[in-house]
């Protein structure tokens, strides 16, 4: 509850997909949303396995039909580009243990959507330094027919 | 001049008036009247006054006052901190109090602690490095507070919170509070609630200053102090603590447990056990809050031994991963009765895992044996089902420690338990999440495609089910999205180069496909069209590849829906 308020203060508009450790079962297992001309997905993705598969979780993405798809529980920071959009991880903002990933730095990340245009900073933490590195993407004009 | 000729004359004035309100109001206008230096060089003179007044003037707000002035003295420069050990102000003014004290034995508790608290803030400014002094204050504060039982006023209670606080306040690391003796006496006389509160603010102390505790000893102490946070205190329930605010309570000790830490494994494993034995005494409604994080450390600390050498000339008593796993064991079985499976279950795979990656096959298996005991035996709610399953299958799917008998019998387990839950649909996709427990890469010898096939089969056959219960029991046939989720299964695999995954069988599940979505039947579901487009959008990418990629995708044919 305490984190859930904290996030709250950062920004009102907060969306949450339910962790394994989460005892509030309000919380759902995937969401999706629109921002601007994309299309995004949230899911912790302790449900899709193999854990951290890229191919699996391109999948999911598939299936909630999003353009960009926002996943975690590996407490590891990637950044996945394929035909069909992105997948990002932020990583684990306190650099909690995980059994999956180890010597975990805490991190973050920060999406700029500006029309069709995505940039993803991600802020880590490395021997005290706080690192910031900068990907790019961008949307082609859409293909696919609208529903 | 002013020492030997005009304070001792107005001084005998004062004494000789007799008059308590003038006495007070004199007094007082002599210690903000004159400047601080001129104080500390007529210590005695005005200190010998005091006993002299009327008894019925609040002498100790006079002294506090004083005390007041000359810390803040003191906190001005440094330079004049010398005069003070000069004048030797500190013996001065406790023997002071002393006798005010001895002389007004009626003194109501809050007076006695003013004047320690002035006395203390006084000290802690002047002499900042002598521990000793510090510890002598709350010495005669827990003397005088002797044989009173616990405070009940609660201006007094405010005052000893004021007290503790300043301690904290001043070094900024509770290691150097802790050092002071008496520190947990007078801690002893605040009553249950107010105890707690100054639990929660040393912890909140340390983790401000982001204080190091590195050894077993100092989790004693520390411990000791807080014990209000980590059980009930003798005979008080905790029926009146609010639900949030007890949360927050046992969420800050969760947070202070993860802050103990040192390189040394000896030490952590000892600072690991001290931990556990207090945190046994928190009883059921703490033990989910305070388990957990015990746990995380010592899986660290297992990691951190993971990377070293196994010593051949260590003897048995030194820590090994072996002996940490055996603690864990311990420590998640506290969580059993509570009731909270899911939780034991979670940390119980962890330790799995862990236990994977030290290739300690046997500790695997028993953690693996307690979590599915559990799944069988106490985890009966459906959508906890769910989670636990997908955290089983997924662990299961990263262990390679295991040998053949071991890891069938787990699978098979698995694989059962994903055909029992209770939803069809949720059935289904356990089961194909199953497939990936017979494809592991980096392990040529985990690959085995028929039956990743069987279990993908196995995941159509329930769909069908799944379609014909919908038919039976709503009059059309449900939505086609789990066959999708499948034919994606099936591509995965195919991709993987999966020799049992045949375009054939891919082309007649996309037919299939086609075939319900079509039909009049079928509830339309816009989800599944364009799961299916996206997906067909994933194969038109693949054959655009070209090279082997292209090749192999190419054979697979799908015509889009007309509108």
């Amino acid at each position: 509850m305490e984190v859930h308020d904290y996030l709250k203060t950062l920004c009102p508009d907060l969306h949450i997909t339910r962790g394994e450790y989460d005892e509030d079962t309000r919380y759902p297992e995937t969401k999706t949303l629109t921002i601007g001309q994309f299309k995004l997905g949230l899911c912790h993705g302790h449900q899709v396995i193999p854990w951290g598969d890229l191919d699996s979780l391109a999948m999911l993405q598939r299936q909630l039909d999003v353009d960009i798809l926002v996943t975690g529980h590996t407490h590891q920071f990637t950044a996945y580009k394929h035909e069909g959009g992105v997948v990002i991880n932020p990583g684990s903002a306190t650099g909690a243990y995980s059994s999956i990933t180890y010597d975990v730095n805490p991190s973050f990340v920060l999406m700029d959507i500006d029309g069709l245009r995505v940039v993803v900073y991600v802020y880590e933490l490395i021997d005290g330094e706080v690192k910031v590195d900068k990907i790019d993407f961008k949307k082609t004009a859409s293909t696919h027919t609208a529903h | 001049m002013y020492k030997d000729i005009v304070l001792p004359r107005v001084l005998e004035q004062v004494v000789n008036c007799k008059d308590e309100l003038a006495q007070f109001y004199l007094m007082d206008c002599i210690i903000q009247v004159f400047p601080d230096e001129y104080h500390l060089q007529t210590l005695d003179v005005l200190l010998g006054a005091c006993p002299q007044l009327q008894p019925s003037v609040d002498i100790k707000t006079v002294l506090s006052q004083l005390m007041e002035r000359l810390s803040h003295y003191a906190a001005s420069s440094a330079e004049v901190l010398p005069e003070f050990l000069q004048v030797e102000a500190f013996a001065k003014l406790s023997n002071a109090i002393g006798r005010v004290i001895e002389a007004q034995p009626d003194m109501p508790t809050l007076g006695v602690v003013t004047l320690y608290s002035s006395l203390l803030t006084f000290t802690l400014h002047v002499h900042p490095d002598r521990l000793d002094y510090a510890d002598q204050v709350l010495g005669a504060c827990v003397r005088k507070l002797s044989g009173k039982g616990k405070i009940e006023d609660s201006k007094a209670t405010k005052q000893v919170v004021a007290l503790l606080s300043a301690p904290l306040e001043k070094y900024n690391d509770i290691m150097t509070a802790l050092k002071l003796s008496n520190y947990p006496r007078v801690l002893e006389y605040l009553d249950v609630p107010t105890i707690r509160v100054m639990a929660t603010v040393i912890i909140q102390s340390i983790m401000k200053n982001g204080t190091r505790i590195s050894t077993s000893d100092k989790v004693e102490a520390l411990f000791e102090l807080i014990k209000g946070l980590i059980k009930d205190s003798d005979g008080t329930s905790n029926d009146k603590l609010d639900e949030d605010d007890f949360k927050e309570e046992q969420n800050s000790v969760a947070r202070l447990i993860q802050m103990f830490y040192n390189d040394d494994p000896e030490e952590m494993l000892k600072i690991i056990e001290t931990v556990r034995k207090h945190i046994l005494a928190g009883g059921p409604k703490r033990l989910p809050f305070t388990v957990p994080p015990l746990v995380f450390c010592s899986l660290k600390l297992v990691r951190q031994l993971q990377g070293q050498e196994e010593n051949p000339f260590g003897d048995d008593a030194s820590t090994t991963p072996k002996k940490i796993f055996q603690l864990l064991n311990q420590i998640i079985e506290t969580l059993s009765g509570i009731p909270v499976p899911e939780l034991a279950l979670q940390l119980y795979l962890q330790c799995a895992e862990a236990a994977n990656d030290c290739e300690l096959e046997p500790v695997a298996y028993e953690f693996f044996t307690q979590a599915y005991i559990l799944y069988e035996e106490e985890i009966s709610d459906s959508r906890a089902q769910i989670t636990c399953i997908h955290l089983i299958i997924g662990t299961l799917q990263r262990m390679h420690v295991f040998g053949v008998e071991n890891r069938d019998t787990l699978t098979h387990k698995a694989t059962g338990y994903s055909a029992k839950l209770l939803k069809k649909p949720d059935q289904c996709r356990a089961v194909y999440a199953c497939s990936h427990l017979f494809w592991v890469e980096d392990h040529d010898n985990m690959k085995d495609g028929e039956r990743v096939l069987l279990c993908l089969k196995r995941a159509l056959r329930i769909a069908n089910a799944a379609q014909q219960m919908a038919n039976a029991a709503r009059g059309s046939t449900g939505s086609v999205m789990l066959f999708i989720e499948i034919l994606n299964k099936y591509l995965y695999f195919f991709e993987k180069g999966n020799p049992q995954i045949t375009v054939a069988s891919i082309q007649s599940l996309i037919e299939l496909i086609m075939n319900e979505m079509q039909s009049d039947s079928t509830t339309s579901d816009p989800a599944a069209e364009a799961f299916l487009a996206s997906t067909m959008r994933y194969v038109q990418f693949q054959k655009q590849k070209g090279g082997a990629v292209g090749e192999k995708y190419e054979p697979i044919k799908y015509e889009p829906i007309k509108a």
